[in-house]
């Protein structure tokens, strides 16, 4: 029988691993194999075993072998250039090495396989966080961004700070080892292994979080995707249906209001839709609706009113505020066409129920199409809204949702 | 460490004296043993990076090869440098003789 344990001791901790190894084999359990994060035992009956990690030669020749094999150690395993020798515990057996300084040799070529993986990552890092301050501030809108993306850059970085610091300690264990071989010492091969310290736990508990973080945002995203395809997150829009917006009607207030179900010209979308996306930061929906009231003209035209609704309701208290002014910004840029001097700027209202609401005019026909931003608690709503009625009907609506 | 005529290590002066006869890996690890009257028992992995390490500095060569053995010897260079290392040692018995007379 096989069982796997996950790697908790560095290999490059030499005498840790070594001691480990043997109190495995005590306990019944004999290292039969390493992958790249587990340690793979079987089991047997417990003996005392002494371990032996060897660094130098990548590959173990034949003549090598021989020679470690004729002094009583048998070959276990190799893991990256790093290979594991054991042997029955005895006083006669002769250790692997029996000179520091010459063992000291042996470990040079991990302490430059490391140096140039640490600049590896670095020049990764650095790329990464270019891109991800790039990915955050595409549309000015960064607050919005990392909550759309479930801040997978700043937790990608994190990732990565955390590679590097533990690259950089393995290379500390190896330079600190090869200084005490250099000055005669010998690897303590019953080094205690069993002590935890502090700043680990922290570090694992980081990581913990880090990685329940990463799977909710895939799980989420294949939610949402999934929700695509079996149409639960994008769908028609009826009266009827519930959504926590301000309803066309909530304005309107017809009698008989006839709500446009055909499809967008050229494309597959429908004039009235519901879509949604969430994740663990942020829930959103979008949402049109249009009517066409046959029986109502304006401006010498069927009656077609409509309302795009964009709700957001933000999980983190701390970001709604900066997920409000960054709505704000894509609700000015929305209407602005023209050029910089011509700017639309938001206007503050008084509304009582609600915590925040601004009023963003367009550029032409200011009175019956504009934007309307409102903030209750930690939902946004950003409302684009065309037709004959004006905003004070429109917060009005506002006011009365969130009663 | 590049082998610049400084002080040997105990391991390679062993090998280079135990290799003035050309023999292979294991037999140099009985040879040592013999020499230094059992008190030097060699591990595999201090031998095998030495030799390595000697073949590179040119102080040892391969004489023969059959695929799964290789039969070492001492290069020009490797006589010399065990020579050198003979005198020095020499010198320095001499230097501490005054501690048997005490």
């Amino acid at each position: 029988m096989r069982v796997k344990k996950f790697r908790t001791i560095s290999i490059y901790e030499i005498g840790k691993t070594e001691s480990y190894l043997s109190d495995m084999a005590k306990e019944g359990l004999f290292l039969a194999g390493m992958s790249q994060s587990y340690n793979i035992f079987k089991i047997n009956e417990p003996a005392d075993i002494e371990y032996r990690i060897e660094f130098g030669e990548k590959e173990l020749n034949s003549e090598m072998r021989e020679m470690y094999k004729i002094s009583g150690w048998s070959y276990v395993c190799s893991i990256k250039g790093i290979h594991i020798f054991k042997a029955a515990a005895s006083d006669a057996l002769v250790e692997i090495h029996t000179d520091p300084e010459e063992q000291s040799y042996t470990l040079r070529k991990s302490c430059k396989i490391l140096t140039r993986l640490i600049s590896f990552e670095i020049v990764m890092l650095l790329i990464v966080i270019a891109l991800s301050v790039f990915a955050t501030m595409i549309g000015s809108t960064p607050v919005l961004n990392l909550l759309e993306n479930n801040f997978i850059f700043i937790i990608e970085i994190a990732f990565m700070f955390y590679i590097i610091f533990e690259i950089v300690r393995q290379m500390q264990t190896i330079i600190q080892i090869k200084k005490r071989l250099q000055m005669g010492f010998y690897i303590n091969h019953h080094e205690p292994w069993k002590r935890r310290s502090a700043g680990k736990f922290v570090i694992y508990s980081i990581l913990a979080v880090l990685s329940i973080l990463c799977l909710a945002s895939i799980a989420s995203n294949i939610l949402t995707i999934a929700g695509y395809i079996t149409g639960k997150s994008n769908y028609a829009l009826t009266l009827a249906t519930e959504v926590p917006v301000v309803r066309l009607n909530d304005i309107e207030k017809l009698e008989s209001p006839v709500i446009r179900t055909d499809y967008l010209k050229y494309s597959h979308h429908l004039l009235s839709n519901v879509s949604v996306k969430y994740n663990v930061f942020i829930k959103e929906y979008e949402i049109n609706e249009e009517f066409v009231q046959e029986n109502m003209a304006w401006e010498g035209e069927v009656y077609t009113p409509s309302i795009r609704t964009n709700y957001y309701k933000v999980y983190t208290p701390f970001m709604v505020q900066g997920a409000l002014s960054d709505v704000l910004h894509k609700a000015e840029n929305y209407f602005f066409v023209g050029m910089p001097d011509e700017k639309i700027v938001a206007e503050k209202l008084d509304c009582n129920g609600l915590d925040e609401a601004y009023y963003i005019p367009s550029r032409e026909n200011g009175e019956n199409y504009f934007g309307l931003v409102v903030r209750k608690g930690n939902v946004i709503l950003w409302m684009i809204y065309m037709g004959q009625k004006s905003r004070t009907e429109v917060v009005e609506a506002s006011q009365e949702l969130f009663e | 460490m590049p082998y610049q005529e400084g002080p040997m290590t105990e391991a390679m002066y062993y090998i280079l004296l135990a290799l003035s006869k050309p023999t292979h890996g294991y037999q140099l690890m009985i040879d040592i043993k013999d020499i230094s009257g059992g008190r030097i028992e060699m591990g595999p992995g201090t031998l095998y990076g030495v030799l390595t390490r000697l073949l590179k500095e040119n102080l040892l060569k391969i004489k023969q090869d059959d695929g799964r053995r290789k039969t070492y010897e001492l290069t020009v260079l490797g006589e010399t440098a065990l020579k050198a290392e003979y005198q020095r040692l020499k010198l320095m018995l001499k230097d501490g003789a005054f501690l048997e007379e005490e």
